[in-house]
């Protein structure tokens, strides 16, 4: 009979080979922790989420006259505004809705009221989904969809103006039935790129962006049916020189030009 | 492959297990032999994070440690010490989380040693400790690795709670789910895929290190 007490249980090499594999990788976490503490300064951006494309871009070509690492966190407005009131490392935050600027600055997040950046576009955007005719009015393409993909409005600011031009279109309660609801404008985006939906509210500065161009029918949604997409960023009360610097690169020419490109309007004192 | 959310990702996991080990050791050794009559009860407190749902969790210590509670203000003002959007807040969210993982394989490796050894242990001269030492930690070995696998592999996949009290800050809360999520939803459709596949073969490999390992004790013991 094979006695199983008394005999070694760690003697097999095999056995070890797997014990010392384990046991390095518990102290990994610790070598490698400490190590990540000697980087370069680093400003950590909050962005809404139709800044996705052009915040990249600039990213590359401005923001490294400041010689730091950027990183970039991009969500709705609604949601990186929560965050930050509850205490989120970010050092500055570009957001898709002035208010949301107003109200962190009101409760002391910001160091100041910040700085009106650029105004976004609303979009009716139609994908894969969707072969038919997209140059009828909107009303009536509207009724006519069985889903439409939105951003949510109770935090995402081109959600709420999508809610708004479909209320300023005659749909009282802005058709909530067919809503396929999205985190974020970019979520919406995307909800209509794979055929969740085949119509969707998204961002001019992403559907019009060169990875999606191709791939979306666009159409301008007109401007009085919604409130202006005034785009608003601020510094937070943890944010460093570095990341002053940074903003001040986001209001340069250069800046300027890359978010024309992208489908923003510039506000009047940067024309 | 997003390595920086590979490195959060592991670190994450190794410092989970390594952290619970030794607790749940002691815990799931008392809960098979010990003799109190409240280990049914702290054996259902234990189980109680595998029924929540994980952003459940995840918005209590959103509430519990937030910048706007009090608790998080005073760990913010006198220590500096931030459980929200930090790694430090995954790790513990983290550990809450793992504990039925890592407890309930090695009281249940431990429950099935037979009292008989261990008494047969104590009468040939063994001390409690050498007991442990000799007799018992080698016996419930499968199932102590099955739990150090398991906790590692579930916090890999970790999304919920990652969610609410991580945000997605690069280097310090975006892990390799959470880059999944963000790829999917930044039109990186193959991005997303292959560090799904990446993490579907680390699963994998955890799982076949666990029945390897209890296969082999399985056949040794049936071929006594």
């Amino acid at each position: 009979m094979k006695s199983l007490i008394g005999a070694s249980r760690f003697s097999c090499p095999r056995r070890r080979l797997v014990l010392a594999a384990l046991n390095t990788g518990l102290l990994l976490p610790i070598s490698a922790r400490s190590a990540g503490r000697a980087a370069p300064a680093i400003v950590t951006i909050a962005a809404a989420s139709d800044l996705k494309f052009v915040l990249e871009e600039i990213s590359s070509q401005v923001l490294t006259d400041a010689g730091v690492e950027i990183r970039l966190v991009f969500g709705s407005s609604g949601n990186l505004s929560r965050q930050i009131q509850q205490g989120a490392p970010f050092d500055l935050f570009m957001s898709a809705d002035e208010q949301l600027i107003d109200q962190l600055h009101q409760n002391g997040h910001t160091v100041n009221a910040g700085v009106h950046y650029a105004t976004g576009r609303l979009v009716l955007i139609a994908g894969p989904a969707n072969p038919g005719d997209f140059a009828a009015d909107l009303p009536s393409l509207i009724s006519a969809a069985p889903r439409i993909a939105i951003a949510n409005p109770d935090h995402a600011p081109y959600g709420r103006a999508g809610l708004q031009a479909l209320i300023a279109s005659g749909f009282a309660d802005g058709l909530r039935h067919k809503w396929v609801v999205g985190d974020s404008v970019m979520q919406a985006t995307q909800y209509v790129l794979t055929g969740a939906a085949p119509f969707g509210f998204s961002a001019a500065s992403l559907a019009l962006a060169p990875p999606l161009k191709d791939k979306l029918k666009v159409r301008l949604v007109p401007a009085e049916l919604y409130a202006p997409l005034r785009q608003r960023m601020a510094l937070t009360r943890r944010s460093n020189a570095s990341a002053a610097t940074v903003m001040k690169l986001l209001q340069s020419p250069e800046a300027a030009r890359l978010f024309l490109r992208f489908g923003f309007s510039l506000p009047e004192t940067q024309k | 492959m997003d390595w920086v959310a590979a490195r959060v990702s592991v670190m994450l996991a190794f410092s989970t297990a390594l952290l619970l080990f030794p607790l749940a050791l002691w815990i799931g050794r008392w809960l098979a032999m010990g003799e109190s009559r409240s280990r049914a009860i702290v054996e259902a407190v234990l189980l109680l994070p595998l029924l929540l749902p994980p952003t459940v969790i995840g918005f209590y210590l959103l509430l519990a440690f937030g910048r706007q509670s009090p608790v998080g203000a005073a760990l913010q003002n006198w220590f500096g010490l931030q459980l929200v959007f930090s790694f430090e807040g995954l790790l513990l969210a983290s550990l809450l989380i793992n504990v039925p993982f890592m407890v309930q394989p090695i009281h249940r490796a431990f429950a099935a040693i037979p009292n008989s050894l261990r008494e047969a242990a104590w009468v040939s001269g063994l001390s409690p400790w050498a007991t442990f030492r000799k007799i018992e930690l080698p016996l419930a070995y499968p199932g102590i690795l099955a739990g150090i696998a398991l906790t590692i592999a579930h916090t890999l996949g970790e999304f919920g709670v990652v969610l609410m009290v991580g945000g997605s800050i690069p280097s310090q809360t975006r892990t390799l789910s959470i880059a999944i999520y963000d790829r999917v939803q930044s039109f990186d459709i193959a991005g997303a895929s292959h560090i799904s596949l990446v993490l579907l073969a680390c699963s994998l490999t955890a799982l076949v290190v666990v029945l390897l390992t209890g296969a082999r004790q399985k056949r040794a013991l049936r071929d006594r």
